[in-house]
């Protein structure tokens, strides 16, 4: 704390100006603020979102690696590690779609003898049996992404440069996806689509659904930032045509924005699972229908293994979103 | 009731190290406004978020006559407060906005009403009590700001840049009217702003600040007529400065050498009107309307003009000295003149001011 | 005008991917809703060709699909829960995302953008991933009850996943982000000199939130909750993973094509649920945006 510093204030002297009794502050006691109520709510509730996010991607990501050995007998699939879902065989019979049963078996032992040790065959064990379903999840990323940025830079530079009839009307049902329950709209792609039933392009098309609006939102956010339309009439006005406006003014400030975009649409895509789940047979099953049958089929190891293989995929996408994106990424909280 | 607001050594330092106030102390009289005046982060601001109790300051204390304000938060020290962006709720309607004050205050609803339109009253504008704050122009929001500021009787009332967001001419107006207003509230109030002429027009008392320093505190005339460094003289007002050399002779007087020209001024003169110079180097001030275009006979100078701008009811010329100089200065808008012409100019003595030179 | 035809031309391939992948099977779907179950087809005078395929004539459609979610106990069941869980943890992750979002705006912290990026990891993940998840903390063997088994002798929040209550905190997992991002962008166009200006007045904190900061945050807080509303009634995987007994419509859909394969009823309750979320995400936007109009 400061002290009340002896002599005039600097600038009161050298203006000449005489104040009296500039001496008022008598050292009392300097009650400090106390630190509101409100602010330890804010920091409690962050603590707690923090530990909820975190705390079950370290136990996944140690199941992943752990040796214990757990309770039930050996698998099918694969040589020594079990499935834990025997305990709930009545329910499981009752309802297929109620299977999922994947339980922490492991800490059962492991609370009392954490002597095992670290072992990288489950991951091996995933590739071997789900590979190529991460190969075909990539690979639809992938794809989504350049349909996402040829569809999303026309249809945003459509909508934020020109007005034309109907304009509303497509803004909406662009971003209607957002709020429309996935669901739903498998069940309309497979009773409308059902011949394409079996091949990737029709989770493609549920793929593109969902992520197109998130690509539309960054472009025509950053569209709508910077008043392109003036600066697209500037450089008309310098003789510059349509491609050169399209190579030096649109595409460079654009950059940021579909950099945002693609990694958003990555990590949707790659975690898309209501169409790739309802839509999946055994030829186009994608990571996250894969996932499920993991879920459901195999040790909690096995199953911490694959989830943790689309993590390490996934949150380095959103992380570098996060850290790059600055208002694109604002006013995309919506889906 | 109304205070005399004391600072004492005021400070505040951000985390990242930046100081936006660096060590500030003066009392603001009773009853009197003062205003705070100086380029943007100057931290005129600052020192009214201080007083406010908006803002923390790193070190220093803020004092109500006695009362130690400084650990106060701002809704316990009774103060009405006017926001360059006028912040009324716009959930609220006018009525509603300036019964506010009154509300926390746990005032009765028939009190409140009452004392709400009468301070409506007093800014001029009850018929628009039932409005939408959407609905009102630039002009009436900033009244109703000053209703809801005052309607619960303050002891201290702060000003935030209140006119800066108005048009110039509707500036103009609502500057008379304030200063009308402050005078009839008799309240001790501080009024910050980056017009010095508005600085000027309000305050009993200016204090000129740059850079989170105070420059000069005095009231208006003083600061314009005698500023204490060569940044006051260019922030309030035009100015012409020029380094002097000054000399002092053997029949008691002191010759300022301008280098065009030479002023000779009377020693109990001299030392009367700038009692802090010694000789030697030192600044001349002369504003523009100290400068006119005389007969060759009674000339201090001659100037050649470079450019002329013609600002209705009044010339404004620009011209070059013997020796290089620029001198600003204006003349009547029937003036004959053109550029290029050399003209002899004449400096008004009583006017000048000399600065000295800082080590 | 020339210009117009050609934000049409380039809006085009847009629109006719839409109406190709959403509007038209939608309109499908909705039209499928009418046709009568295969099993009361058959009970029927069902016609049959050679090819197995049913031809249906325009007297036999039937609202009995639609009609099914006031008929049927358990698709009621189901619709109700869906509600309720989605309004319940609107109002919940509001309630813990407003802090954080606050924070954000207001604060300056070291790791700040770390701690943003943490708290938009949920975004990408899917419900199945967090139904895993949920069992694996607080499932019959989850990590909490084994851990607080193992230090205090008592497991707490043992098998909790296969609850409601677990349903609730894994929906409100993947909302974090999503409220979050949404307060803190309203937070942020706030304007937060009528929060010094209430002060400034003599408004204690309190008052300030109770008179200001509240009636002015609340078309935000009602847009966010229109994103977590919609988020949370469409939400399957989750439900897929836990629930047992009880069924949330998304499931409910799923179980009637998969397990009962009654194809046209699971498509009348699809466009009932698309219907229901789009409507009051649509309802609850819009009064959003409507008042956010008078706060700006």
């Amino acid at each position: 704390m400061h002290s009340p510093r002896d002599g005039q204030g600097v600038a009161a002297a050298a203006a000449g100006v005489a104040h009296p009794a500039l001496g008022v502050a008598t050292p009392a006691a300097k009650t400090r603020r106390p630190i509101s109520l409100w602010l330890v709510f804010c920091a409690l509730s962050s603590l707690l979102l923090l530990f909820m996010i975190i705390a079950p991607l370290i136990v996944c990501l140690w199941g992943s690696f752990t040796t214990l050995k757990v309770m039930g007998a050996g698998s099918e699939r694969g040589a020594g590690w079990e499935q834990v879902t025997t305990s709930r065989d009545e329910e499981k019979a009752e309802s297929q779609s109620a299977a999922a049963s994947v339980d922490l078996g492991v800490f059962a032992k492991g609370a009392r003898n954490i002597a095992g040790s670290v072992t990288t065959f489950w991951y091996q064990y995933v590739w071997e049996v789900y590979g190529g379903t991460l190969h075909l999840s990539l690979m639809l990323a992938v794809i989504s992404i350049c349909i996402c940025i040829v569809l999303g830079v026309l249809g945003g530079y459509a909508l934020v440069r020109y007005t034309f009839f109907g304009k509303n009307l497509i803004e909406e049902m662009i971003l209607l996806p957002l709020s429309l329950p996935g669901i739903a709209v498998a069940v309309a792609l497979i009773e409308t689509y059902g011949v394409l039933r079996g091949s990737w392009v029709i989770i493609l098309f549920g793929h593109l659904l969902y992520t197109l609006p998130f690509m539309m939102q960054s472009v025509t956010n950053t569209l709508r930032s910077f008043d392109f339309v003036t600066l697209e009439q500037a450089a008309s006005s310098m003789g510059a045509g349509p491609w050169q406006r399209l190579r030096y003014i649109l595409l460079p400030n654009l950059k940021h924005a579909i950099i945002v975009g693609s990694l958003l649409v990555f990590a949707i895509s790659l975690g898309e699972f209501n169409a790739s789940f309802l839509l999946n047979t055994p030829f186009n099953q994608t990571f996250p229908a894969a996932l499920y049958d993991s879920y459901t089929n195999d040790s909690f190891q096995v199953s911490s293994a694959a989830t943790c293989i689309f993590m390490f995929i996934v949150i380095p996408a959103l992380m570098a979103m996060q850290l790059i994106g600055g208002k694109e990424m604002r006013d995309i909280g919506g889906a | 009731m109304s205070y005399e607001i004391r600072l004492h050594d005021l400070s505040k330092i951000y985390p990242d190290g930046t100081v936006a106030l660096g060590g500030v102390s003066f009392i603001c009289p009773r009853s009197a406004c003062t205003t705070l005046v100086g380029p943007s982060g100057s931290g005129k601001t600052t020192i009214l978020k201080i007083i406010s109790g908006l803002l923390d300051a790193s070190g220093g204390t803020v004092s109500f006559d006695d009362r130690v304000m400084t650990h106060l938060p701002p809704e316990k020290r009774n103060i009405g407060m006017v926001f360059q962006s006028y912040a009324l709720f716009p959930n609220m309607t006018v009525l509603e906005n300036v019964e506010f004050g009154l509300l926390v205050r746990k005032v009765s609803a028939a009190d409140r009403r009452r004392r709400a339109l009468e301070a409506l009253e007093s800014v001029q504008i009850a018929p628009l009590a039932q409005r939408r704050i959407r609905q009102l122009s630039g002009g009436q929001q900033q009244r109703v700001a000053l209703a809801r500021a005052i309607v619960f009787q303050p002891d201290i009332l702060l000003l935030d840049e209140p006119l800066s967001a108005l048009d110039a001419k509707i500036r103009q107006e609502l500057r008379g009217e304030l200063a009308a207003s402050l005078r009839q509230f008799k309240i001790t109030a501080v009024y910050v702003t980056h017009d010095q002429e508005e600085a000027m027009a309000l305050g009993d008392q200016v204090v000129v600040m740059d850079h989170g320093k105070i420059m000069q505190i005095g009231t208006p005339f003083e600061v314009y007529a005698r500023p204490a460094n060569e940044f006051v003289a260019r922030f309030i007002g035009t100015a012409n400065l020029y380094d002097v050399e000054i000399q002092r002779s053997a029949n008691a007087h002191f010759h300022i050498r301008l280098g065009f020209s030479e002023v000779s001024v009377a020693e109990d003169t001299f030392r009367q009107r700038w009692p802090g110079v010694a000789g030697g180097s030192a600044q001349l001030m002369c504003r523009p309307q100290d400068v006119s275009i005389a007969e060759l006979s009674n000339a201090h100078a001659r100037i050649r003009i470079s450019s002329l701008l013609f600002l209705g009811d009044r010339i404004r010329i620009t011209g070059e000295t013997e020796n290089g100089k620029t001198m600003r200065f204006e003349a009547h808008n029937t003036t004959k003149i053109s550029v290029g012409d050399v003209v002899p100019i004449r400096l008004d003595l009583d006017c000048i001011h000399i600065i000295p030179v800082a080590d | 005008m020339m210009r117009h035809w050609l934000g049409a031309l380039y809006i085009m391939p847009l629109t006719v991917f839409f109406v190709a992948v959403m509007v038209y099977p939608f309109f499908n779907m909705v039209f499928q809703g009418f046709i009568p179950s295969q099993a009361m087809l058959e009970a029927g005078s069902a016609m049959s060709t050679a090819d197995g395929e049913y031809i249906v004539t325009w007297d036999e459609l039937t609202l009995a699909n639609y009609l099914s979610v006031f008929t049927d106990d358990h698709i009621r069941s189901g619709l109700t829960l869906s509600l309720a869980i989605s309004v319940i943890v609107s109002f919940v992750s509001i309630f813990l995302c407003i802090g954080p979002a606050w924070l954000l705006v207001r604060k300056e912290f070291p790791g700040k953008r770390m701690f943003r990026a943490i708290l938009t990891v949920p975004m990408a993940f899917s419900g199945i991933i967090i139904g895993f998840l949920a069992v694996i903390m607080i499932g019959r063997i989850g990590a909490i009850p084994l851990i607080t088994d193992w230090l205090f002798g008592i497991p707490v929040a043992e098998a909790l996943a296969y609850s409601l209550t677990g349903l609730g905190i894994a929906y409100i997992w993947f909302q974090i982000p999503r409220a979050t991002l949404n307060l803190e962008s309203a937070i942020r166009k706030f304007d937060w000199d009528l929060e010094s200006a209430a002060r400034s007045l003599g408004a204690s904190p309190f008052q300030t939130v109770r008179y200001v900061l509240l009636p002015l945050l609340t078309p935000a807080i009602v847009s966010t909750m229109a994103v977590t509303f919609a988020v949370s009634m469409g939400s399957f995987g989750v439900a897929l993973l836990l629930l047992k007994k009880a069924t949330v419509l998304p499931l409910e859909i799923y179980t009637q094509m998969y397990s009962t394969l009654a194809f046209e009823l699971s498509a009348a309750l699809s466009v009932q649920l698309a219907v229901v979320t789009v409507g009051v995400n649509y309802f609850l936007r819009r009064y959003g945006e409507r008042h956010y109009a008078f706060a700006s």
